[in-house]
């Protein structure tokens, strides 16, 4: 009866630590794998009244390092390293926990000890549990379901625990792995932001960059088409296609291409300058072809502009003359710029300068030139002609002074006839004098040194045409030239001859005019001399000449011009005659007189 | 002064014209002098006798206007014939604004160049006439004394002689004292006359 007493007591204490230990769980649940075995150690040294209690965790539960722990009854030696009992236990931690010998000597303190190795898992995938004591009835049946049950109870608690902090640790990297992510997004959000800001301020300045273009465009004083030639690109990459390397030759052969080309740029858009510069109404007017504002000319420079194109080159400038809408020419200077990329051939600037004012002012000045050196040639021999009226009216004046100083010699009362015969004297003197400057200002008109040159007579005859063109017009005379295409050329100088020919045509000018009423005809011929020289003749249709000039027209100082010096056939003649020529006159058939000179051919040794 | 004072001076490069208007000048009983050249004429020692100056326009290296604007900077104040070869009209109207009597062109006649040395000679009297009269008036003046000077100027405004006693701090009766000296000194036998003097001689008179 004691015994079953006995037995009743101990099944009761068995049932209250089963009871304890089965709840366990409900003591570590939540709780970190090393806390689950501390407790688990704790609770079973106390229970079952240990020597010792020992557990290895596998690294897998104890997230990353194994764990090692270890309790012990005796105080004494409280500070019993788990790794050195793990050492001592090793045989019994490895291969079959269960193997004999299960006593061993005490790893913590005196004697042996029985052990109890279990597995913490289903097989040691937890770790092992080794508990001893020094009782030599350990493990008593009891005792052992215990420890299984405890062991049980702590596996599943260390496998949850193991479960809960992968859990934990996949949440955790989840959770760094949000942060992260965050962060990387906040720094994209970021970039985004200041990107888009970026672009907008980019759109912004682009804006205001056309907007500026813009404003350029329509109020430069120049003025700009925008063209779209990409019809023309595709139709000279047709060509290029096809083998045309030579675009020069090509568009010399087929103007066609040309003509279709132009047809093909399209007018975009122009500017205010240019509405106002072809004398549109508005630009919807300019947008149409080129055609409108071409002339024949312009597509010879066009035809450029397609070389340039097809060669490759950017840039195109020429100078051309283009039509208004209402039909006046205008020279301008173009410039074409090519974008750099051909795909952008669908906007092309064209800028148009005029320079119709500048074209005009230079003809002007031009005209105002060639007015000049008429007026000099003309005027060259007037001006002799003031020289030679200076140095006679030095001598003519000291006649008069003596002459009248001889009268006065002579008056009176008392003539002093000394003074007056002496007055005689200085006035021939002076006659002789003037006699001489009149011969010394023939000489030098014979005696210059003619400059020679070969010349083609009838190129110096039209010089002094137009020279004298102004003149002619002004008097409504009709001037007519008959030149001889095969004369040879002859040697002379230039200008002396120039001097001649405008001085007859001058003179039949002058003439002509002078007679009032009447036709104003003037011929300028040029024909072979007999003597292989050439003939000039000037013809007029004035009054002509009587007898009486005839005999007198080449003396000097002989003149039938009111305001006439006498002295301009002279000296023509005396510059024939140097030439080796001859000047005379006779009157025509019909009304009027021809003044005609020879010149021989000339002599290389004249040279 | 007689006709046989008067000297005729010639300017001119060309060596037979000088002899031909001093032939002419001579023949009418003047006497003459001629010159080669403007240098040459400004050199010389002229004599102090009414005269005129027959210049011809274009000489050597200095013209004829330019010894005409020198004469006027130096004060020589003979009276210019100028003649040409070719005149031009801006010429002529640039020697006549100078002064010059007559602008002839080659060849003249005769008698319009001896007209014109007459009317240069008449002209030389009258202005030496002048001179002389307007030196005499000055000798005069400067033999007047400070007082009496400044007594003239105040007498020819028009003030009253107890006016001037007034401006000049002293009694009336010097003051008829002075004025009567300087009416004796100066020659003038009225009031009119003393201020024409003053003007002639421009006296300075005091402002009020």
């Amino acid at each position: 009866m004691e015994q079953t007493a006995g037995e009743i007591k101990r099944l009761r204490a068995c049932i209250n630590d089963l009871i304890s230990v089965l709840a366990l769980p409900a003591i570590w649940s939540g709780h970190e794998p090393s806390q689950i075995v501390s407790t688990l150690l704790d609770v079973l040294l106390g229970m079952l009244r240990l020597d010792f209690t020992y557990a290895r965790l596998s690294d897998s539960i104890g997230g990353g390092a194994p764990i090692e722990m270890v309790r012990s009854a005796q105080r004494r030696n409280p500070t019993a390293q788990p790794q050195e009992i793990g050492q001592i236990l090793n045989p019994w931690l490895t291969g079959d926990p269960c193997a004999a010998p299960l006593v061993m000597p005490n790893p913590i303190g005196e004697g042996k000890v029985s052990i109890a190795p279990l597995r913490l898992g289903l097989q040691d995938e937890v770790g092992v549990l080794v508990v001893g004591s020094q009782r030599a009835d350990f493990p008593t049946k009891i005792e052992m379901l215990l420890l299984r049950v405890a062991a049980n109870q702590a596996a599943i608690g260390l496998q949850e625990a193991r479960l809960l902090t992968k859990q934990r640790r996949a949440a955790e990297e989840v959770e760094q792995c949000v942060i992260e992510r965050t962060r990387q997004l906040t720094g994209v959000n970021e970039e985004l932001r200041k990107e888009i800001i970026e672009r907008k301020r980019a759109q912004e300045e682009l804006r205001e960059s056309e907007t500026r273009y813009r404003h350029i465009f329509q109020s430069a004083g120049v003025s700009i088409l925008e063209e779209d030639f990409s019809q023309v690109k595709i139709a000279i990459d047709d060509l290029k296609a096809r083998g045309v390397q030579d675009f020069r030759q090509y568009l010399a052969a087929h103007p066609e291409f040309v003509e279709q080309a132009i047809s093909m740029v399209k007018i975009l858009d122009v500017n205010e300058a240019t509405v106002e510069l072809f004398g549109a109404q508005d630009k919807q007017e300019l947008l149409v072809s080129l055609d409108k504002i071409f002339t024949p000319e312009t597509q010879e420079v066009f035809a450029g502009e397609l070389i340039a194109l097809a060669e490759g080159r950017t840039w195109f400038e020429s100078q051309t003359s283009l039509k208004t809408l209402k039909g006046d020419r205008i020279s301008v200077v173009f410039t074409i710029t090519f974008p750099a990329e051909l795909t952008k051939l669908n906007s092309v600037l064209v800028s148009i300068m005029d320079i119709t004012e500048q074209k005009r002012a230079e003809e002007a000045l031009r005209q105002a030139q060639a007015e000049l050196a008429h007026v000099t040639r003309v005027t060259t021999l007037g001006e002799m002609t003031a020289s030679i009226a200076h140095e006679i009216n030095q001598p003519l004046t000291a006649v008069v002074n003596n002459a009248g100083a001889c009268l006065r010699w002579l008056a009176g009362q008392a003539p002093n006839l000394e003074e007056a015969r002496q007055s005689a004297a200085l006035i021939m003197e002076d006659g002789h004098r003037a006699g001489e400057i009149i011969s010394r200002i023939r000489a030098l008109a014979k005696k210059a040194p003619p400059q020679k040159d070969w010349l083609d007579i009838n190129e110096t005859i039209l010089e002094v045409v137009a020279l004298a063109s102004s003149e002619v017009q002004k008097n409504r005379v009709s001037l007519q030239t008959q030149l001889s295409s095969d004369l040879p050329l002859i040697l002379g100088d230039r200008i002396q001859l120039q001097q001649v020919i405008l001085n007859l045509i001058i003179n039949a000018i002058e003439v002509m005019s002078g007679a009032g009423g009447g036709s104003r005809e003037m011929r300028v011929c040029s024909g072979n001399a007999d003597s292989k020289g050439v003939l000039v003749a000037v013809q007029d249709s004035g009054p002509g000449l009587d007898p009486e000039s005839l005999a007198h027209l080449f003396t000097a100082f002989y003149t039938t011009k009111p305001q006439g010096m006498g002295m301009g056939l002279a000296i023509s003649r005396s510059i024939i005659e140097a030439h080796g020529g001859r000047l005379w006159a006779t009157a025509n058939d019909g009304p009027g007189a021809t003044f005609q000179f020879t010149l021989p051919r000339g002599n290389e040794k004249e040279l | 002064m007689t006709e046989a004072d008067a000297i005729v001076f010639v300017v001119d490069d060309d060596e037979r014209i000088r002899q031909s208007l001093k032939n002419l000048v001579r023949s009418v009983g003047l006497r003459v002098e001629v010159f080669a050249s403007a240098q040459e004429f400004l050199a010389s020692k002229l004599p102090d006798v009414p005269g005129c100056l027959v210049l011809d326009v274009r000489l050597p290296r200095v013209s004829g206007l330019d010894l005409q604007k020198r004469m006027a900077e130096a004060d020589m104040e003979i009276p210019i014939i100028f003649i040409t070869g070719h005149g031009d009209i801006p010429m002529s109207v640039r020697a006549m604004k100078a002064g010059a009597v007559e602008f002839l062109t080659k060849p003249f006649r005769d008698q319009d160049l001896l007209d014109a040395i007459q009317q240069a000679l008449e002209r030389d009297r009258t202005a030496r006439a002048q001179r002389e009269a307007i030196e005499q008036l000055r000798n005069r003046f400067d033999s007047l004394t400070p007082r009496e000077r400044e007594v003239m100027g105040l007498v020819v405004t028009g003030l009253l002689n107890k006016q001037i006693a007034g401006e000049l701090g002293t009694s009336e009766i010097t003051v008829k004292i002075h004025r009567h000296q300087v009416m004796e000194k100066m020659g003038a036998g009225s009031l009119a006359e003393l201020v024409r003097m003053a003007e002639r001689l421009k006296v300075p008179t005091p402002k009020y």
